[in-house]
């Protein structure tokens, strides 16, 4: 639970978690990364704590509703088949759209960003119909496509896409005019320009993109299961909410935060092995 | 198999047309002229170094003469080819980020290998970054990623990058500006054995801001002002080649030359501050 926590692999955790320009920072000079360690364990451990003891005391009107952690996590791993099941099957959906949003977004993200006339033909389109909130598409998603799959499908595709699409093209129109420079020194075909130098140097933009796609795509995922699935890990929470189990429904939540934190985390070591070059 | 030969197939000849630039001029979409009727012969093999103040326009000239930009008027020619696009017959060297920072040293090398000898083996092409490797000293940091390495292999790397790309002429723009003191002299001579070391040499353009460097290096230094720049002189260094850099910075043609120089851009100076008082109606100046 606390990975993040324990390494700063990421630059921009490093900068929040020990910003040099903390004024009480500068004064001690010493490393934050290990205190900031403990502090973000000791602060874990006083949430659970408290949720502990909110659960426990008289307080809460319907103690039922408010499972405590130890029979929070007792319940998650008595349900970890049926959530093993759910998050094979909610993967199913999320994975090959998720993936198929990135790919297209990468690629029509570069084609737009790297031609002024594309951008002039296609940024206005994208600025009017990428702040739609995807969520909205849904019912409308399960209206007009014929299986729960391909509607889910369809909604995580639109809401990952737009995210790596708008910063595919950022970064693409954004290509330092110096790595432009060099590759006509060196004659490089206009395939091998797109190919070897604009899409490494929109990278780091890509994966901005595609880290609030992936975000979104859990949203989508999971908005969907409530409405129409028969599994996944959404349908768990919505499947024993109908039964009024809230033990189980807390442990899904848990366990789906767990899914998406493991994903995320999973996304961007990638990022880090692929910018180790982008400091 | 001798790349610094192989590079230039010709044989040298004096008085084989280089580099000419007839009455250009040039400024950027908006604002004022850049450069004015700037005119240049450059024979091939010559060491040039082109020499201003900053600001001038040198590294405008400097991109014009690689084709990266194109002139308001005047025209350029290569070898008495009009120059209009960039080409590998020219190639560029840039301060500090000649090399893409998410290749190796070697994938670098290799993009200028597959444009110089397309269609050779994988191996064959590996060999010969490996001897542009050696010839700067870089032969066991081909592995590694410009940002792994000092800014003077960087700057080694890229020099061997834009000979790999076998250009007969190389535009240099400061390439040494961001060193220390020490790693630029190394540079330097590194630079100047590779460029005297080839058995027909190249035509070199060096832009730089420091008259020593200029004089070090060059073999004649075209002085630019600024506002707009232009050629205020043409200054030839008659050190024979290889120099030593001891005698020739403690010789009174050198004291003299530099003294010359320094009085050009001063007397440049001066013109400019008083065609601005004169243009504000105020005739008046010191």
């Amino acid at each position: 639970m606390s990975s993040i926590f324990k390494k700063n692999r990421t630059g921009i955790k490093v900068e929040l978690l020990s910003s040099k320009n903390d004024y009480k920072s500068k004064s001690s000079g010493k490393q934050h990364s290990i205190i900031y360690n403990h502090e973000g364990t000791l602060f874990f451990v006083g949430a659970i704590i408290l949720w502990h003891i909110v659960s426990t005391s008289r307080i809460l009107p319907n103690s039922q509703l408010f499972p405590t952690p130890l029979i929070a996590i007792r319940t998650l791993w008595d349900s970890l088949p049926e959530l093993g099941l759910g998050t094979w099957s909610s993967f199913l959906v999320l994975f090959p759209s998720y993936i198929l949003a990135v790919v297209s977004g990468i690629f029509t993200g570069i084609i737009v960003g790297v031609s002024p006339f594309l951008r002039r033909m296609f940024f206005p389109f994208a600025r009017v119909v990428a702040p739609v909130p995807p969520t909205i598409y849904i019912p409308y998603a399960i209206a007009i496509l014929p299986t729960f799959y391909l509607s889910s499908s369809f909604v995580i595709f639109i809401g990952a896409f737009w995210p790596v699409f708008i910063n595919a093209s950022a970064g693409a129109a954004s290509t330092p005019l110096r790595y432009l420079d060099n590759s006509m020194i060196l004659g490089l075909s206009y395939f091998d320009y797109l190919r070897k130098i604009v899409l490494p140097a929109s990278l780091p933009h890509i994966f901005n993109g595609m880290t609030i796609g992936l975000a979104l795509s859990f949203i989508m995922l999971t908005v969907a299961e409530l409405f129409g699935a028969t599994t996944g890990l959404g349908r768990f929470v919505q499947y024993y909410a109908d039964f009024a189990d809230y033990n189980r429904m807390v442990a899904g939540i848990v366990y789906t935060g767990l899914i998406a934190l493991l994903s995320m985390e999973l996304l961007e070591y990638l990022k880090q092995k692929l910018l180790f070059w982008n400091k | 198999m001798d790349i610094v030969n192989e590079s230039q197939k010709s044989g040298q000849n004096d008085n084989m047309p280089g580099l000419l630039i007839e009455n250009l001029s040039f400024s950027y979409n908006r604002g004022g002229p850049v450069l004015q009727d700037i005119s240049l012969h450059v024979q091939q093999g010559e060491f040039i170094c082109l020499l201003g103040l900053s600001g001038c326009g040198k590294s405008t000239l400097l991109r014009l003469i690689a084709g990266l930009e194109h002139p308001d008027k005047g025209r350029l020619y290569w070898k008495g080819e009009p120059i209009s696009d960039p080409n590998i017959e020219r190639g560029l060297v840039f301060q500090d980020y000649s090399l893409f920072p998410w290749m190796t040293v070697q994938a670098n090398l290799m993009l200028a290998i597959d444009k110089k000898y397309p269609g050779t083996s994988k191996k064959e092409r590996l060999s010969y970054i490996d001897e542009y490797l050696d010839l700067v000293g870089l032969r066991n940091k081909g592995k590694c990623y410009p940002g792994e390495l000092s800014g003077g292999m960087r700057q080694r790397a890229a020099i061997a990058r834009s000979l790999a790309l076998g250009s007969e002429m190389l535009l240099l723009d400061e390439p040494f500006g961001a060193l220390d003191p020490a790693n630029r002299a190394h540079l330097q001579d590194l630079f100047l054995q590779i460029w005297s070391g080839s058995a027909i040499r190249r035509t070199i353009i060096f832009v730089t801001h420091d008259v020593e460097e200029a004089l070090y290096l060059g073999e004649r230094i075209v002085v630019l002002g600024s506002k707009p720049g232009r050629v205020i002189a043409d200054v030839r260094v008659d050190f024979p080649h290889p120099r030593n850099r001891q005698n020739l910075f403690s010789s009174a043609l050198y004291r003299k030359l530099s003294e010359q120089i320094v009085d050009y851009f001063h007397s440049d100076m001066e013109n400019h501050l008083n065609t601005i008082f004169t243009a504000n109606g105020d005739g008046a100046f010191i």
